[in-house]
């Protein structure tokens, strides 16, 4: 039995497990299934205990430092570790050892989180899925072969199949929201500027947020708590007061969005994904929230300038590289990068145009709204070798208007469809309203029922 | 809606772009990526229709003059 990181807290805070137990179920969990998930790029084993111990002593003298401590976590591998190499799950970055650990590995450590890695990603968070670089892509733990979307890819299978019970994840353009989704996990992209981005590698500076994965909302509610706060080091960084944390809210009163353009015509979902969302819907609706329709401009207007604005500020991250040594990036992300360097400067300033009309577009066709809602993802995961190339070309995704808005986003797991592989509903809110988000995906999940349904890891234990 | 997709530029145009932004590729992957471009430039059609409205411009202020 897996537990979430809420009942882990629980327990260890009654001291009915220590937290070298959850240590070393977790360690056992990684040795049997991650020579086929290929979550991990490290394992920091020795880490790992010692980290335990240190939380054990801790739980023994009744000085926990909350409910963080002794957790089994991850980092995606572009969170900078210090003296624990950060590749970026790319050839360019294989002997990279940072000096110091980044803003939010920092805080997540001084909350008592225990190491057990360094996860997998798509090539510095855009290529991928790739067969060419130094280390396998993730696979998806509820069907072998199967894709776990990107880029936060090892966090996602990761946390699905219990190997750790919480990771960080990275959204440029739905880098977080995406692999949860496919993965049938929560994630949430937090408001642009709660957590700073100091000692994560840059993808594309205005869209990049951090944030926490995990198996509920409630778990990812615990993270954000702990990865939150003021960093002078990221020019983004939001110095606020404290939020509401809370989880148990009034849903009476509160207005909820369904932008069922984006999944209905814009890219149209699957049934399982539509169902999802339909019961989604019912749900809040039955905890008293008015839920309406809600028309914003349409996905392509918003994938159309966040690609080009994500794919030209990771072109001047890159540059150099790409200049210098091109051959060590995986021929995914070589293309991908090469298209983002055919971007003129007058295009990405039209693009920054175009973000500015949408922001003020969503924002008249939102106001008194508390919430919105729509698909994830279109639906299931294909399988990985069945993956495009050229995928992020072809069809917006879900998930891009929110980081050219800088809203929260949660994604949280509504069901199954036909392969028996999850799918699931974005839920969003307005800037700062994250932990409503996340009340919002806590009340979904304990009424939808489908966080007690697990991967049968079985047929991957083979390798 | 991604509207009607432009055909590829000619490769030795194509060459040229690449060169400008300083990208070499091995040959196969820039026949790929040429074949891809249209797909971009489509999306930069999209950005400049229609023209954003003088009201949609950032603001602009410039201050040096309160010290001359």
């Amino acid at each position: 039995m897996i537990p979430t990181i809420a009942e882990a807290a629980r327990r260890i805070a009654a001291k009915e497990v220590s937290p070298v137990e959850l240590a070393r179920d977790s360690l056992s969990r990684i040795a049997r299934l991650d020579s086929s998930l290929h979550a991990f790029i490290r394992v920091t084993e020795e880490r790992a205990l010692a980290d335990a111990k240190a939380a054990e002593e801790r739980q023994m003298r009744g000085a926990l430092r909350g409910p963080l401590d002794g957790i089994p976590f991850g980092h995606k591998d572009i969170y900078e570790t210090a003296e624990i190499p950060t590749t970026a799950h790319s050839a360019q970055l294989r002997d990279h050892v940072p000096r110091r650990d980044g803003f939010t590995v920092r805080k997540l450590a001084e909350a008592g989180v225990v190491l057990m890695g360094k996860l997998a990603t798509h090539e510095f968070a855009f290529g991928g899925p790739s067969r060419d670089l130094p280390w396998p892509p993730a696979e998806n733990p509820w069907g072998a072969g199967h894709f776990t979307s990107g880029s936060s890819s090892g966090t996602a299978a990761a946390v699905a199949s219990g190997m750790v019970l919480g990771g960080t994840g990275s959204d440029t353009g739905g880098s977080i929201r995406g692999p949860a989704a496919l993965c049938g996990i929560a994630g949430i992209k937090p408001t642009y500027g709660l957590c700073s981005r100091a000692g994560i590698l840059p993808l594309a500076q205005t869209l990049d947020h951090a944030g926490p994965m995990a198996w509920t909302s409630e778990d990812c509610a615990l993270l954000l708590a702990a990865m939150a706060g003021h960093d002078p080091e990221d020019p983004a960084s939001a110095d606020r007061p404290a939020p509401d944390l809370s989880l148990s809210r009034e849903w009476r009163g509160r207005r909820v969005g369904v932008i069922r353009h984006f999944h209905e015509q814009d890219n149209p979902v699957s049934p399982a994904t539509l169902r999802g969302i339909e019961e989604t819907v019912a749900i809040l609706s039955g905890l008293g929230a008015t839920v309406e329709q809600v028309t914003l401009p349409s996905l392509h207007e918003f994938y159309a300038a966040g690609w080009v604005i994500l794919s030209a500020e990771a072109f001047a991250v890159h540059e150099q590289r790409m200049r210098e040594t091109p051959m060590l990036f995986g021929e995914n992300l070589r293309g991908r990068l090469s298209l983002g360097g055919l971007i003129s400067a007058a295009d990405y300033i039209q693009a920054q145009r175009r973000r500015r009309t949408l922001i003020r577009r969503t924002m008249e066709a939102t106001a008194g709204f508390d919430l919105l809602l729509t698909a994830a993802a279109p639906g299931e995961a294909p399988r990985i070798d069945d993956v495009p190339k050229w995928a992020s070309v072809e069809k917006p995704n879900f998930t891009v208007p929110f980081n050219m808005l800088g809203w929260p986003a949660l994604t949280v797991c509504t069901g199954f469809g036909d392969k028996n592989l999850p799918v699931a509903a974005q839920i969003i809110g307005k800037p700062w309203q994250d932990w409503l988000v996340l009340a919002a995906g806590h009340a979904v999940e304990r009424e939808n029922g489908h966080r007690a349904k697990r991967p049968t890891l079985g047929e991957m234990k083979s390798g | 809606m991604l509207r009607s997709m432009p055909d590829p530029i000619p490769p030795a145009e194509f060459a040229a772009l690449l060169a400008r932004a300083g990208i070499a590729l091995p040959e196969a992957e820039v026949e790929d990526l040429r074949r891809a471009h249209p797909r971009l430039l489509a999306m930069l059609a999209m950005l400049r229709e229609p023209p954003p409205a003088a009201e949609e411009e950032p603001a602009f202020t410039f201050a040096a003059g309160d010290e001359a």
